[in-house]
């Protein structure tokens, strides 16, 4: 009788390749599995850690790009606003001044003298023009004056409005914007009413800074 | 093997009895039996085993080759995108730098309330106000704030933060016949959607009887929100923010300011 084990010895032939073939591809992976899959996962790794350095930047880079955009933009809206709607003192001073006394007169007022204080608003390349008179009106015509001030096409401010009764009472209002905003009783009652406008005229770049004045005509 | 023959009589030896106790099996192997089974089975369970091994491994190597490849291409790729975007950045920083975006922003918020000033409708504030008003009641004074003055362009340049939503704080001077009167002034002030918070800051009963008052109240120049608004061009001629008009004329909503802070 042999023992059992006989048999393995005896096809030794037959089991061995076998077993040191399943255990070279064994001993492979374990190489894989411990030195290839590391690498794999270090360069992961590294990707990841690339992308998120790249994401802040990306996005700096957006934002710097819409910040710049916008400042072009804007420079573009201001340029075209000192273009179109300030210009220059020598393209704009009788237009805007026969259009003050232009809009006076069809709402029925009638300005006998002008002053015309300038300040210079040097760090925007500025000169405000204002347009101080007094008339004698009714409620309606300052009202109707009012609404073509605002239907002009030309850039006017109303700074302020200062009513009195025309019989030499006291100032009814007074201040920047001061109005009888409702109808007073009578609304064909003379009133004794002084307006301030104003405007802006961009300085040609050449300009020197002039003084501020106040200049008046009658 | 034995010889069988007929008439054996003769020369046939005489042949022994069977024996009568238990015969051994007839064996004719030339070597003896061995069960190679297990040995075999075994040996085919590793061979197969070892295969599907080699075959995961090729795969996982040559999956890992050509990863790995790509991989560190996409990693020289980003790091020369990170590199590209360094430079850019810089250099953006650089041209912004030189923008002075501050004293920009400076220009448009000063325009912008320029603008503001330009496009506030009093002939709306008007009509509004003349709605609230009540008979026994005249106003004496009326000053907006918040449209533009020295303190808010002071404030503006220290960077404080401003209205944002065109509001505008009014300070209503006026004169009352009595003290009803006043009440229901500012009852209606309350209940119009253009103002909002309406409260006293003075009030004094002279010797005429009059109730003269100082009212504080945040005025809506556009209103509240409403569903569907039909919205008109202004003209082309207009500058770049023409107001709206009053009564006569058809109201136009004023048009924003076209530039924008930059932060």
């Amino acid at each position: 009788m042999r023992s059992p084990g006989e048999i393995w010895r005896q096809r030794l032939w037959v089991w061995v390749p076998a077993l040191l073939f399943f255990l070279a591809t064994d001993l492979a992976f374990t190489v894989y599995r411990f030195g290839f899959a590391d690498r794999v996962a270090s360069l992961q790794a590294s990707l990841k850690e690339q992308q998120e350095r790249l994401s802040p930047l990306t996005a700096r880079e957006q934002k710097l790009q819409g910040l710049l955009a916008r400042s072009r933009s804007n420079q573009m809206a201001v340029e075209k606003l000192y273009a179109e709607s300030f210009s220059t003192r020598k393209r704009r001073l009788t237009n805007i001044t026969g259009e003050v006394k232009s809009l006076a007169r069809r709402a029925g007022l009638d300005p006998r003298s002008f002053s015309y204080p300038e300040q210079q608003i040097q760090q925007y390349g500025l000169v405000k023009r204002s347009f101080v008179f007094s008339v004698q009106g009714t409620y309606l015509e300052l009202r109707k004056f009012i609404n073509l001030l605002e239907m002009s096409g030309q850039f006017l401010t109303l700074e302020e409005i200062t009513l009195s009764e025309a019989g030499g009472g006291q100032p009814a209002g007074r201040g920047r914007g001061a109005a009888l905003p409702p109808p007073p009783p009578n609304p064909g009652e003379q009133l004794h009413i002084s307006l301030t406008l104003s405007t802006l005229f961009a300085q040609p770049a050449d300009a020197e800074p002039l003084p501020v004045v106040a200049r008046r005509s009658s | 093997m034995s010889l069988l023959t007929e008439n054996t009589e003769k020369t046939a030896p005489a042949i022994a009895p069977p024996p009568s106790g238990p015969r051994e099996p007839l064996n004719l192997a030339a070597r003896p039996f061995t069960n190679t089974r297990p040995v075999t089975r075994v040996a085919v369970l590793l061979w197969l085993l070892g295969l599907l091994l080699l075959s995961g491994n090729v795969s996982l190597f040559w999956s890992y080759l050509s990863g790995s490849g790509e991989k560190r291409a996409e990693l020289s790729r980003l790091e020369n995108r990170i590199d590209h975007e360094t430079h850019t950045v810089a250099q953006l920083e650089a041209r912004v730098a030189s923008q002075d975006l501050e004293q920009q922003n400076k220009e448009v918020r000063y325009l912008n309330r320029k603008i503001a000033e330009r496009t506030f409708s009093w002939s709306l504030l008007f009509d509004r106000l003349a709605e609230v008003m009540p008979n026994g009641v005249r106003l004496t004074h009326l000053a907006p704030s918040g449209i533009s003055n020295d303190k808010q362009e002071r404030d503006a340049a220290a960077g404080i933060a401003r209205q944002r939503d065109n509001r505008v704080v009014l300070t209503i001077t006026g004169e009352a016949k009595s003290d009803e009167a006043l009440m229901q002034f500012v009852d209606r002030l309350f209940a119009h959607p253009a103002f909002e918070e309406p409260d006293f800051s003075h009030e004094t009963r002279g010797d005429d009887n009059l109730v003269k008052f100082d009212i504080r109240v945040r005025y809506l120049p556009a209103g509240p929100p409403r569903p569907a608004i039909v919205v008109e061009e202004p003209p082309a001629s207009a500058p770049a923010a023409p107001a709206t008009a009053g009564k006569p004329a058809p109201r136009k909503p004023a048009p924003k300011p076209s530039a924008q802070e930059i932060e």
